[in-house]
């Protein structure tokens, strides 16, 4: 990160904050009888001021988050 | 041979090497991207998974006979012990339940709250604050920037006091 501001680091402070309310959270992988691929994506591009991009992506794999 | 498998600095490599050997003898495949990582696959279409990270190993599969004869094989070969069913991989906390299987890091976001000084915080439902503008310029410089860990933590106290 090039530039950080306290506003950055008030951010992770939040983060913190929620991992405080769920430290137990996590990812299920369910039976499912899904067998397929699934990919989402986002805005590419999507910051007004510089066009960086700002999206983001996840994969399924039958039903289950695999990457992110 | 056996100095070279645990007691020197190339021995990691020598005891994978090895390791490699004696699982491709045994009808497993090596990963072509991962190459930690060995299938077999058994007649009636059953599968048998197996990834090595450092000196940890993980089996899996539907082939219990074929796992059981692996296990065997491999104690034969090397100094292994089975810690039975898996509970945790790097750092990784892993349950079985009815509906799936479920992978946490407790001990990892305690561990972390402790590190920053926010064990006592007050807790948060939702991860991010909707209304903040990160992508704005002009905001106040970070203070805490290559600031020493102490004075981080004694700064943070002084926030959460408020």
């Amino acid at each position: 990160m090039h530039a950080p501001y306290e506003e950055h680091l008030d951010a992770v402070y939040r983060i913190l904050r929620y991992l405080k309310a769920a430290p137990r959270k996590g990812l299920l992988f369910g039976k499912t009888n899904d067998r397929n691929v699934a990919i989402f994506t986002d805005d590419w591009a999507g910051s007004i001021t510089d066009r960086k991009s700002t999206s983001s992506y996840c994969t399924h794999v039958w039903g289950n988050l695999v990457t992110l | 041979m056996k100095k070279s498998l645990y007691g020197l600095k190339q021995s990691p490599r020598a005891w994978f090497e090895k390791f490699t050997q004696s699982v491709k003898k045994q009808g497993y495949t090596q990963g072509e991207s991962d190459h930690t990582l060995f299938v077999k696959y058994t007649p009636g279409g059953k599968i048998t998974i197996l990834i090595v990270y450092v000196n940890d190993i993980v089996l899996t599969g539907d082939d219990v006979t074929e796992m059981v004869k692996l296990r065997r094989n491999l104690a034969a070969e090397f100094e292994i012990k089975d810690l039975g069913s898996l509970k945790y991989f790097l750092g990784i906390e892993i349950a079985r339940l009815k509906k799936g299987i479920s992978v946490s890091q407790q001990k990892y976001v305690l561990d972390l709250l402790q590190e920053t000084g926010m064990s006592g915080c007050r807790p948060a439902d939702t991860p991010m604050d909707p209304n903040s503008k990160l992508w704005e310029k002009g905001g106040h410089t970070c203070r805490h920037r290559k600031i020493p860990k102490v004075s981080w933590e004694i700064d943070l106290l002084g926030t959460y006091k408020a």
